[in-house]
């Protein structure tokens, strides 16, 4: 778990709309890890999605990659995800980076058995490959999810049940051997006791097969269940990045200690819970300075004026505040 | 405590499935007896599909249920003359889930709150206008001027889950049926809402039935109220929120507390989920016995796969059905 996969560096995309440029992504700098679970948490709004969407490039018509390089480690050779080529950039997919995106369990074909699903996928990338190959592969996947192989492949989807369905859409994700897979709100439709078991499987999963996970989500329990390290986002920005355990226990971002303060907790009996005040901002015109400034108890002059950058603490751990070390309570 | 303000007793709500002739039944509630007293939070909490929204709307009488009866202030809802069944409508109202479905897209701000207070003659056309200022404000959407002329698409869903709520409680309700009321609101307004909900039910007294799958939620939201915790169709343990939390009895419930994801990473992990099966038996088919067997880590063959467990009191105001657990 140390070797970057993917890296991404000063990545802005802007969409363009009739009110004018909306700044999706503002600067966004952040690594993907070998083998580790990133979670990538925020409020819709954020930008979580738009940076999958730029990284798997299918970003709409209407958005323009302003600057930045998202760079995926071939071998230890750096390959910019977002200058090779498309047609070469459509066998990356699957093979090397792999997308879930939300609420796909619902977008099997209705038609098609499961097994169809597996073995057209693999035929698009490796037309030679056999179909007891795929297969054999597809059944083990669909194993180590805590699936009955057999019955599922020759299911037709409306035959599963949802947390069925995503632990096949997660094997099916996991078929070519990607090196990362992103996940945008894997669990979000399914029910809690469905929800926990495949978050549990996931981290086990993972431990097996050499593959990176960037889990999107607005949840901070799922974030806490899977992640081993926290990328907060807010209007654009990575606002801070730090272990789980870190960000959970020290949240340093004034926004993330907001967001810490608004979850319930099952055995907290007496705590009052609040929200962060106000809403977040138009991006369209982003306040100047720090964007969570108009929001910020603790904001001072200079971040009414000045952006701040992210400064490493330590490694691995970074923050974007010029209060962060009297964010403190 | 005071003897409940609405009962449902025996209550059986089934739907017929497929064609004219068909005879597959679906029952959804089976059977569910439960009181609401006066001034509590009684939580309702289960997966998809257990029934906890279809008891909702018959405690709401929005379902008029196939057995049993519905009781409001001791009288039957489904027996009441036209008036007594509209005091009893004004009295009893449903929150909904989806506050972009819930509003009529056609109608602005001012007349979604007017109608109601002028039906119930809780204003007249020379004070409704101060009235809806009044609403507006106590549920903070202020200044209200901004918002009387607005259509619900020009809210937010967390403003449109104020408006329904100040529609709800200018009627001044005994209970209030909430349906996951934030679930569909951005995270930033969720806790909001919630604390609204709190505030506007202290200052009226009004009892809430809240309907979710988010113990943490309800806790926060139910304090000292009360929980049943639903599986496919059935009540499997009633409780109050501190005992349901810290000494849940049913397998099932403390199943949910195990698998509620939280946000503490070192706490949630060592929190696991171990279940013999992991799909929810169907409820046109529901397994003999407890309906909970087949999943039970505890089932025990020849017992639970084969006698209905009642819903029992094992401690005085804790009830559990499950053989396994005794008083």
């Amino acid at each position: 778990m140390s070797e970057e996969v993917l890296r991404i560096r000063n990545l802005r995309v802007v969409y363009s709309s009739r009110r004018g440029y909306v700044n999706a992504l503002r600067k966004v700098d952040l690594e993907v890890k070998g083998n580790e679970v990133l979670g990538i948490v925020g409020e819709s709004g954020s930008g979580k999605t738009t940076l999958a969407l730029t990284i798997i490039r299918q970003l709409p018509s209407n958005s323009k990659i302003l600057s930045g390089s998202i760079l995926f480690n071939e071998g230890g050779e750096l390959v910019d995800l977002l200058r090779v080529d498309y047609q070469e950039f459509r066998r990356f997919l699957w093979s090397r980076i792999s997308y879930v995106p939300q609420g796909a369990m619902n977008s099997f074909n209705p038609v098609s058995k499961i097994k169809e699903h597996f073995i057209e996928t693999a035929k698009a990338h490796y037309p030679n490959m056999g179909k007891q190959e795929i297969l054999s592969r597809a059944e083990e996947l669909l194993k180590v999810m805590l699936l009955d192989p057999k019955r599922v492949l020759e299911s037709y989807p409306h035959q599963l049940s949802g947390g069925m369905r995503q632990r096949t859409l997660i094997s099916l994700a996991l078929l070519l051997n990607p090196k990362v897979v992103i996940m945008d709100e894997p669990t979000s439709s399914l029910d809690v006791v469905s929800q926990k078991v495949i978050l549990q499987d996931l981290r086990r999963v993972l431990r097996e097969f050499d593959v990176a996970v960037a889990v999107i989500t607005h949840d901070m329990g799922v974030v806490a269940e899977v992640a081993d390290r926290v990328a907060v986002m807010y209007a654009g920005n990575v606002v801070e990045v730090g272990h789980v355990e870190d960000v959970f226990y020290n949240p340093l971002h004034p926004y993330t200690q907001g967001l810490m303060a608004a979850v319930p907790k099952l055995r907290d009996r007496e705590g009052k819970l609040i929200s962060i005040p106000g809403s977040p901002p138009d991006l369209v015109n982003p306040p100047r300075g720090c964007s969570f400034h108009p929001r910020c108890p603790i904001a001072a002059e200079i971040c009414r004026t000045t952006e701040p950058q992210p400064t490493e603490l330590s490694r691995g751990r970074s923050v974007s505040c010029f209060k962060w070390n009297r964010g403190g309570t | 405590m005071d003897g409940p303000i609405l009962e449902v007793r025996g209550v059986t709500v089934s739907y017929k499935l497929g064609g004219l002739f068909s005879r597959r039944i679906l029952t959804v509630l089976n059977g569910i007896t439960l009181g609401i007293r006066e001034n509590e939070v009684l939580g309702l909490i289960g997966e998809s599909g257990c029934g906890k929204t279809t008891l909702g709307k018959v405690i709401a009488g929005l379902i008029k249920p196939a057995a049993g009866r519905v009781e409001y202030r001791g009288k039957d809802v489904w027996s009441m003359g036209k008036e007594e069944f509209s005091e009893f409508r004004r009295s009893v109202q449903y929150l909904h889930q989806d506050p972009y479905s819930s509003l009529n897209p056609v109608q602005t701000v001012y007349t979604i709150l007017s109608r109601p207070l002028l039906k119930f003659k809780l204003a007249d056309r020379s004070n409704v206008g101060e009235a809806v200022m009044k609403l507006l404000e106590a549920v903070g959407l202020t200044p209200p001027q901004d918002f009387i002329r607005r259509y619900p698409h020009q809210l937010s869903g967390g403003q449109r889950q104020r408006v329904a709520l100040a529609r709800i409680m200018s009627v001044k309700p005994k209970v209030l049926v909430a349906d996951e009321p934030v679930s569909m609101v951005d995270a930033s307004q969720k806790i909001e809402i919630l604390n609204l909900l709190l505030k506007l039910r202290e200052e009226t007294r009004t009892a809430v039935v809240y309907i979710t799958h988010d113990l943490a939620t309800l806790r926060y939201v139910s304090r000292e109220g009360r929980v049943a915790v639903m599986y496919l169709g059935k009540i499997v343990e009633l409780a109050n929120v501190d005992r349901v939390v810290e000494k849940a009895l049913h397998p099932y419930t403390q199943t949910l507390l195990n698998a509620l994801l939280e946000p503490d990473p070192k706490l949630t992990r060592t929190k696991q989920v171990k279940l013999r099966s992991l799909d929810v038996q169907s409820l046109l088919n529901p397994p003999p016995g407890c309906r909970f067997n087949p999943r039970c880590p505890l089932s025990v063959s020849g017992l639970c796969d084969v006698v209905e467990p009642n819903l029992i009191e094992v401690y005085p105001d804790h009830r559990v059905a499950c053989h396994l657990v005794k008083g």
